[in-house]
């Protein structure tokens, strides 16, 4: 329902524009306005400041993605939608932007505030606990499939 | 190389293929109205207001006739022509218990102030200024005007006596 909810306001801050140059700068403009109301909302429950300035960002922030070549055989759509759902919303947050809106990390930070290096570990953590999340789901919590 | 990153562009379609829930737009549209009304600002007057508004605006839009008017007859001089005439009626009626003599005297007296073969308006140059042109006709009819006031008085006088 908030997503509808951000999406009514999107457009409704778009009729109120003028004609945009190009399909390409409309749909940017639509994308980002739509972003930078999504994170409005999230900051006003404070839950994505609380995760995204959580002191545990302070710990490490050298970290390594040791799930780069994690095999995602036998995963379907469905169940990465389900655990995703599942995520704390700092780590829904920049996983969608990552995965989803084909951001980098300096184009997150400056949406976000965070320092490029903070958008970097969030992103590795929040994708390590959608694995973890994945690995739950298909009961195998060896961690077989890991290397494909 | 990042396989997640990977999963996702190989199933993009698949991803982004989440239905909007039920009556969406009726919510849209209810949410449209709702921005539109609050934009519009609704003034309730009561009836009394109404005709005070509706009076204001009524002479506001009379008075620049009005004083288009009154300047038109300035510049010809028919302003000061009426004032004449109707101080010179006043002074015939209070002249009417005269004596003849004195009766044909007062009336001699109005019949000068009055007359006026060709109107002074139609003798000024027209290369002067509307501004100028008022102020000639004003002094000529305001002498006049005087004199009619003068001969009230004296009448005044006659009759009391």
């Amino acid at each position: 329902m908030e997503a509808e909810e951000v999406m009514h306001d999107t457009l409704m801050k778009y009729f109120e524009r003028e004609e945009f140059d190009s399909v390409k700068e409309r749909d940017s403009w639509l994308s980002r306005v739509c972003i930078n109301m999504s994170i409005d909302r999230l900051r006003k429950r404070k839950s994505i400041d609380n995760l995204l300035h959580s002191s545990e960002l302070k710990e490490s922030l050298a970290e390594t993605d040791e799930h780069e070549d994690y095999s995602f055989k036998g995963v379907t759509v469905n169940m990465v939608k389900e655990v995703m759902k599942t995520l704390a919303e700092g780590y829904r947050v920049i996983l969608s932007l990552v995965l989803f809106e084909g951001y980098d990390y300096e184009e997150i930070a400056q949406i976000t505030g965070l320092k490029v290096v903070s958008v970097r570990t969030q992103y590795i953590r929040g994708k390590a606990r959608l694995i973890e999340e994945l690995e739950k789901s298909r009961g195998n919590k060896n961690g077989g499939l890991k290397n494909g | 190389m990042d396989s997640l990153k990977n999963f996702i562009d190989q199933n993009r379609a698949e991803f982004e293929t989440e239905n909007l829930l039920n009556g969406h737009k009726e919510r849209y549209f209810k949410k449209l109205q709702e921005n539109s009304a609050e934009n519009r600002k609704i003034i309730i007057m009561p009836y009394w207001m109404k005709l005070a508004v509706a009076s204001v605006i009524l002479i506001i839009l009379v008075i620049p006739v009005f004083v288009n008017n009154r300047l038109s007859q300035m510049e010809s001089g028919e302003y000061y022509i009426e004032i004449l005439s109707e101080r010179s009626l006043e002074i015939e009626q209070m002249a009417s218990s005269l004596s003849p003599d004195e009766k044909l005297t007062v009336e001699s007296t109005i019949r000068q102030l009055n007359e006026e073969s060709i109107s002074l308006a139609t003798q000024i140059p027209e290369s002067l200024s509307k501004k100028e042109k008022r102020s000639i006709i004003k002094g000529y009819y305001t002498e006049k005007i005087e004199g009619a006031d003068r001969l009230k008085k004296y009448v005044e006088s006659i009759v009391e006596n």
